[in-house]
């Protein structure tokens, strides 16, 4: 998705008074999936829009949206740690980190 | 079946076939100009230009083209090949091939727009995912078949004729790695492999330690795609496809070292 | 916490084709401001939004018009325990095909799918027609006054492949002196100099000729009208990422190790 359609997105959303988070990568060190700008939009059912880099990461930003979404209330920087070798327990590899800031839209 | 009707059914059933085509004839040539023979990859034929020596000559000729993508213009005295009767005869020879197969593991952002885009550069296209709720005709309306299956139980169904084309871009890194490792087997002319520097990195050093050698390795293409910056799903899937023509026509020799 | 207004001032500028900066406080050890307030920094340095601090306005805007060449998105701590991120918002970037003939079709679909928005010109109707190019916007008029038609900017990119190399030229000679991002000319190396060496005769400065990407598209071996729209379509993305230096330069070297 396009910045375009993610901000029209979240202003759909905010019209019909749905509460979203949005992550947005800030930084990304080494080698990660998706560039910096990078935004998803992610509701309180767990419903997802774009995409900050699939698999990678994405689980880990998710729970941390809907718990900021649910009881934190607030911004929070997350950093997901794509280095640690999950891949042999089925995760992902992706060498590298990302700091994504997620942020409620109550 | 006439002419026509084998070379569609040799499409169909992806086997090679050489149609050779009359296109001069002078003297007292067996056959007169639009006279076709059709010539099957077992060196069997369908129609005739004139049997003899000449047919003898064509046929060994379109062995040789069996399979390539190259078409050939050949001119024969025909005396000088022994026939009696005087005269010459041109020919123009057609490799008609198969498809070339595109295979796509993983039906995510970036596979679903090169198999859009792979479809429209006349590849059959095939995309592969574990995940019904990415694979499904749906989502995924472009591709010749979309089949959601274990990677390992779709592979082995799968057929591996030389102009296959594989990019390699699933969810999951595991996935990767056991797609590459199986048909890294088989023939290929493609394998395109997703993932960052490291991840890729440690998938070739697996492979070298089931005793790859090192020239198979070097033919995986990976980082996958030409380098042109590429950020989104989408201009990934463009450079992927990008790379896949180079190859395709054989350009990539000189790509490989600098783009 | 962030207004609605802010969300939807970004959605306006957006719509209105505007680039800008949208800075957004990620940390703050300084509790008059909070996490996720917002600042829009125009090009001209005015600003929308705020942190309700004054003087940290002023040192978010003075950065981001800094940055705004680069236009690299980034993380910055601006000052002891305030972090910032400045993200910068660009529109869809403008493809402008000059000539809507058998290459287009493809190229015009695939430049689509990388994000381009599509027009399609031609002066036959025939051609430029929205059958052929839907979800395009199509101009079936005369080059010169199809082209007046549309304004273009440094975001915009423009493929010259009209029929015939008097076409081409006429097309060149109004867009080459306008910004673009891009231009880019199809053709033989003879139709290619040809063209070029009216325009040099009609007082066209040599270096902004240089700067015309011909041949045009990735060297890929591309042979088909598709081919050539991959090709293309992978230099529009190469320019756009990379620059219109370093895609020329890549292209060069290939093509010279022939």
């Amino acid at each position: 998705m396009t910045d375009k359609e993610i901000f029209e997105q979240l202003a759909q959303f905010q019209k019909q008074n749905i509460p979203v988070c949005l992550a947005t990568i800030v930084e990304a060190a080494g080698s990660t999936p998706r560039e910096v700008g990078a935004k998803m939009l992610i509701c309180a059912d767990g419903k997802t829009y774009g995409s900050i880099g699939g698999g990678c990461g994405e689980n880990q930003v998710r729970s941390a949206s809907l718990r900021c979404l649910l009881t934190e209330k607030k911004p929070a920087l997350i950093e997901a740690d794509l280095t640690d070798d999950l891949g042999t327990k089925g995760g992902d590899v992706c060498g590298g980190k990302m700091l994504i800031f997620v942020e409620p839209f109550l | 079946m006439d002419i026509f009707e084998e070379i569609v059914a040799a499409k169909k059933s992806n086997t090679p076939v050489v149609l050779a085509t009359v296109i001069e004839s002078l003297g007292s040539a067996p056959r007169e100009e639009g006279a076709r023979m059709l010539i099957k990859s077992d060196g069997s034929i369908v129609g005739t230009i004139g049997g003899g020596a000449i047919e003898k000559k064509i046929i060994d000729e379109a062995m040789t083209l069996m399979g390539t993508q190259a078409s050939k213009f050949v001119r024969y005295e025909l005396k000088d090949i022994g026939m009696i009767c005087g005269g010459g005869m041109s020919v123009f020879m057609e490799s008609i091939i198969q498809q070339p197969k595109l295979y796509i593991f993983g039906a995510g952002h970036i596979g679903s727009v090169l198999s859009k885009i792979g479809k429209m550069l006349d590849f059959e296209v095939t995309v592969i995912d574990n995940r019904p709720d990415f694979a499904n005709k749906e989502r995924l309306p472009w591709p010749d078949k979309v089949i959601a299956e274990d990677y390992m139980q779709a592979i082995e169904k799968l057929a591996f004729p030389k102009n296959t084309y594989t990019v390699i871009l699933t969810h999951r890194h595991a996935h990767d790695y056991e797609v590459l490792e199986q048909i890294i087997e088989k023939p290929y002319k493609y394998i395109g492999m997703i993932g960052s520097r490291t991840k890729v990195a440690k998938s070739l050093q697996q492979l070298r330690e089931k005793g790859i050698v090192e020239d198979i390795i070097k033919s995986i293409h990976s980082p996958v795609g030409v380098r042109i910056g590429a950020n989104t799903p989408a201009e990934i899937a463009v450079s992927i496809a990008a790379e896949i023509i180079a190859v395709r026509n054989n350009a990539n020799a000189k790509f490989d070292k600098i783009m | 916490m962030v207004s609605m207004n802010i969300i939807s001032r970004v959605n306006e500028l957006i719509s209105n084709a505007e680039t800008f900066c949208l800075a957004t406080v990620i940390s703050s050890s300084d509790d008059r401001i909070t996490p996720g307030s917002k600042v829009i920094i125009h090009k001209d340095g005015t600003i929308e939004g705020g942190t309700g601090h004054k003087e940290t306005d002023k040192s978010i805007t003075d950065i981001a018009l800094q940055a705004n060449t680069q236009q690299e998105k980034k993380l910055l701590e601006i000052k002891a325990g305030l972090i910032v991120f400045f993200d910068f918002i660009s529109t869809r970037a403008k493809l402008i095909i000059c000539g809507a003939g058998h290459i287009a079709i493809p190229l015009a679909r695939f430049a689509q799918e990388v994000g381009f928005a599509v027009t399609v010109i031609d002066d036959r109707p025939d051609f430029a027609s929205q059958a052929r190019f839907p979800e395009c916007e199509v101009v079936a008029d005369d080059f010169i006054t199809a082209l007046r038609s549309i304004s273009l900017n440094s975001s915009s990119f423009v493929v010259i492949i009209t029929r015939g190399h008097e076409h081409d030229a006429e097309c060149l000679e109004e867009v080459v002196l306008q910004p673009t991002a891009y231009i880019g000319l199809i053709g033989s190396r003879r139709r290619v100099s040809f063209v070029l060496e009216m325009l040099a005769r009609n007082g066209i400065p040599k270096g902004r000729l240089a700067d015309i990407c011909t041949p045009i598209g990735i060297p890929i071996g591309a042979e088909s009208p598709e081919e050539i729209a991959l090709s293309i379509t992978a230099e529009l993305v190469c320019v756009r990422r990379k620059g219109i230096g370093q895609a020329k330069a890549l292209s060069d070297a290939v093509r010279g190790m022939k």
